[in-house]
């Protein structure tokens, strides 16, 4: 049975890391009717000098969600979950906070709100999935040790 | 026949070899009795014959004993690990990582923002394009890379001025041209009319479309203190719709809109500047000079400023073009010799001449900021000395000095009759003028200094606003009613 949650969770924080990924792509900023990804928005800022090269980590975003997934895939679901959980508590909270500022439509300028909504759904997800791995192999190792076997 | 006598090399290494290199004792050295037949002294090594069976030598110690044994000691075979789920495990991440790499390297390309086009219709159609789709960020990217810069810091800092003395709303961005909503469609270039002008440079014409301007200054980020300020009987309400068709003022004019557009790193980009400059030689019905003015800057800032004091003394307009920047101003540099030819015989020089010039520098955003320190200028056999003391400028000049400092300015203002709030805003204007020091901002490009004329304008603008308080505005606001 934890086995099966086990693999459950994993799969849950594997398919949040991809709703993360695809995210980042959909419309993130809004100049006038132009709607930009969050890749191209990071450029344009840092094209116009408002940010510096923010970007370049933004992007490593996602190797570190493939590498994840490819743990989740091996087995190393323990590590896994938590390199999920830390990636998905730090994308989900800017995802968030773009989210709750977006969808201003009254501004020229503004933060367009699909692409943030969906990153956020998507951390979401992770997190769950990454929760759901950690506890349960909590809960096999107090089970263990209450039956006195080895953990 | 010699040996080896049966078939085949003899292999040195070869266990299963026979042995006989050499002739065994008691049989003749000289080669066989007869051929093809049997030889006999195979026959005295028996042991070579289970020796011949002996393959399983070859296999590892306990697969030779392996199966009986084994089987008689009754270990069970081990069980067959199931290696389904690793394979697949292993193509699962296999799969994601190279997929991670793949989206990795098409997100890193989007975000290079490289607004230039490979070819001078689509640099002009991109800007139309932002323009019309009201893509503000788009405009200032699909500008040439100096212009853009030159534009983005002059609105980044004069809007956090006005965000400071509440003009504008703590939560005006730079970037939002509020109140101004512009569309387009139907665009259309005339790509048999575009004017190679030369390398770098062509110009574009825009001959249909239509374009739809709707701007409403309600949506501006002004403060509803600035508003009752600047207008006391309520703000206008004003909401305007503008629609221009192209097609039909380019039939009236008989001319097409213009959009010169430049090369700039093996790319096109529509230029505002050097639009501005197509329409002036257009109005002054000259064409665009064969060769430009070539740009040659100084070593340093305060080398560039002195040459353009030097040169604007002695009326050497060319010098003067030379040390402009030619990224911000190439349109200058390539119209320059029009100007030259224009203004040929007009202008005379001074006869004064920079005996010293001694500058201060410091950075500014997009450039560095040259300031006077002292200057000594000899006209006519007299000589003028200014030498900056603090907050204030000594100037010396026959033989008598005089000392101006920003209270002393400051009692030439208004007179009695001026509103003491006005007089105040005035008093922090100069004070912050003469604490900041006026000067000129100058530009490296490729290792050489030139003046910047659009920055240093925008830096005495910047300066005088850093030097105003919010009460000032209100001040100034009434007084000038």
């Amino acid at each position: 049975m934890s086995g099966m949650r086990k693999w459950m969770g994993a799969a849950v924080g594997a398919a949040g890391l991809v709703v993360l990924v695809a995210g980042t792509f959909l419309p993130w900023s809004r100049s006038g009717m132009t709607y930009r990804d969050s890749y191209e928005s990071l450029g344009v800022l840092r094209e116009l000098g408002f940010i510096g090269n923010v970007v370049t980590v933004w992007v490593a975003m996602i190797p570190v969600a493939a590498v994840t997934i490819a743990l989740f895939a091996l087995g190393l679901r323990r590590s896994a979950a938590i390199v999920a959980a830390i990636l998905s508590i730090i994308v989900g909270t800017i995802s968030g906070v773009a989210a709750v500022q977006g969808a201003d439509e009254g501004d020229l300028i503004g933060i367009a709100s699909s692409g943030p909504a969906t990153t956020t759904a998507g951390s979401a997800l992770a997190l769950l999935g990454a929760v759901i791995v950690l506890a349960t192999r909590r809960t096999r190792v107090a089970q263990q040790r209450t039956a006195g076997g080895e953990p | 026949m010699t040996y080896p006598p049966q078939g085949g090399q003899w292999q040195p290494n070869d266990p299963n070899q026979q042995y006989p290199q050499q002739p065994y004792p008691g049989q003749p050295s000289v080669p066989f009795p007869a051929q093809g037949q049997q030889y006999p002294q195979q026959q005295p090594y028996p042991q070579q014959q289970p020796y011949q069976q002996q393959q399983p030598y070859q296999q590892p110690m306990y697969d030779q004993y392996g199966q009986p044994m084994q089987q008689g000691y009754g270990y069970p075979p081990p069980p067959k690990r199931k290696r389904t789920g690793l394979i697949v495990g292993s193509a699962i991440a296999a799969v994601a990582v190279a997929a991670g790499a793949v989206v990795a390297v098409v997100a890193l390309n989007q975000s290079q923002v490289n607004e230039g086009s490979a070819n001078p219709q689509d640099a002009a159609l991109k800007l139309v394009s932002a323009v019309g789709s009201a893509d503000v960020a788009g405009v200032l990217t699909s500008l040439p890379p100096a212009e853009s810069a030159l534009l983005r810091d002059l609105n980044s800092q004069a809007t956090e001025e006005f965000k400071r003395l509440e003009v504008y709303k703590k939560d005006a961005d730079p970037d939002k041209v509020a109140g101004l909503d512009i569309k387009t469609s139907n665009l259309r270039f005339d790509d048999a009319q575009k004017q190679e002008v030369n390398d770098h440079l062509t110009i574009t014409k825009l001959v249909d479309g239509q374009i739809e301007v709707n701007s409403d200054l309600s949506k501006l980020p002004f403060t509803d203190k600035f508003l009752d300020m600047a207008f006391p009987k309520g703000a206008p309400s004003t909401s305007k719709t503008q629609k221009i068709d192209i097609g039909k003022q380019v039939q009236r004019s008989k001319k097409p809109i213009r959009i010169a557009t430049v090369k700039v790193g093996g790319e096109w980009y529509p230029s505002l500047f050097y639009t501005i400059a197509d329409y002036a030689l257009q109005d002054a019905k000259k064409p665009w000079p064969k060769t430009p003015v070539a740009a040659k800057g100084a070593g340093s800032p305060g080398e560039a400023v002195r040459g353009v004091a030097d040169a604007a003394l002695d009326a050497d307009l060319e010098r003067v073009i030379e040390l402009m920047p030619p990224d911000e101003l190439g349109a200058l540099h390539d119209a320059g010799p029009v100007l030259l030819q224009a203004i040929a015989g007009r202008t005379k020089p001074t006869g004064a001449k920079i005996t010293k010039l001694e500058t201060d520098t410091s950075s500014v955003t997009g450039g560095t900021k040259v300031t006077l320190r002292e200057l000594e200028v000899t006209a006519d056999g007299e000589t003028v000395h200014i030498v900056r003391k603090g907050d204030c400028y000594e100037g010396t000049a026959d033989g008598k000095t005089d000392q101006l400092c920003a209270a002393d300015a400051v009692k030439e203002f208004g007179g009695k009759k001026m509103p003491a709030g006005a007089k105040q805003a005035l008093t922090h204007l100069t004070e912050g003028l003469f604490k900041n020091g006026l000067g000129v901002v100058t530009t490296e490009v490729d290792g050489k200094w030139y003046v910047s004329p659009g920055r240093s304008f925008f830096e005495v603008v910047l300066t005088a606003l850093r030097s105003l308080q919010p009460s000032d505005i209100e001040a100034l606001a009434k007084g000038g009613r």
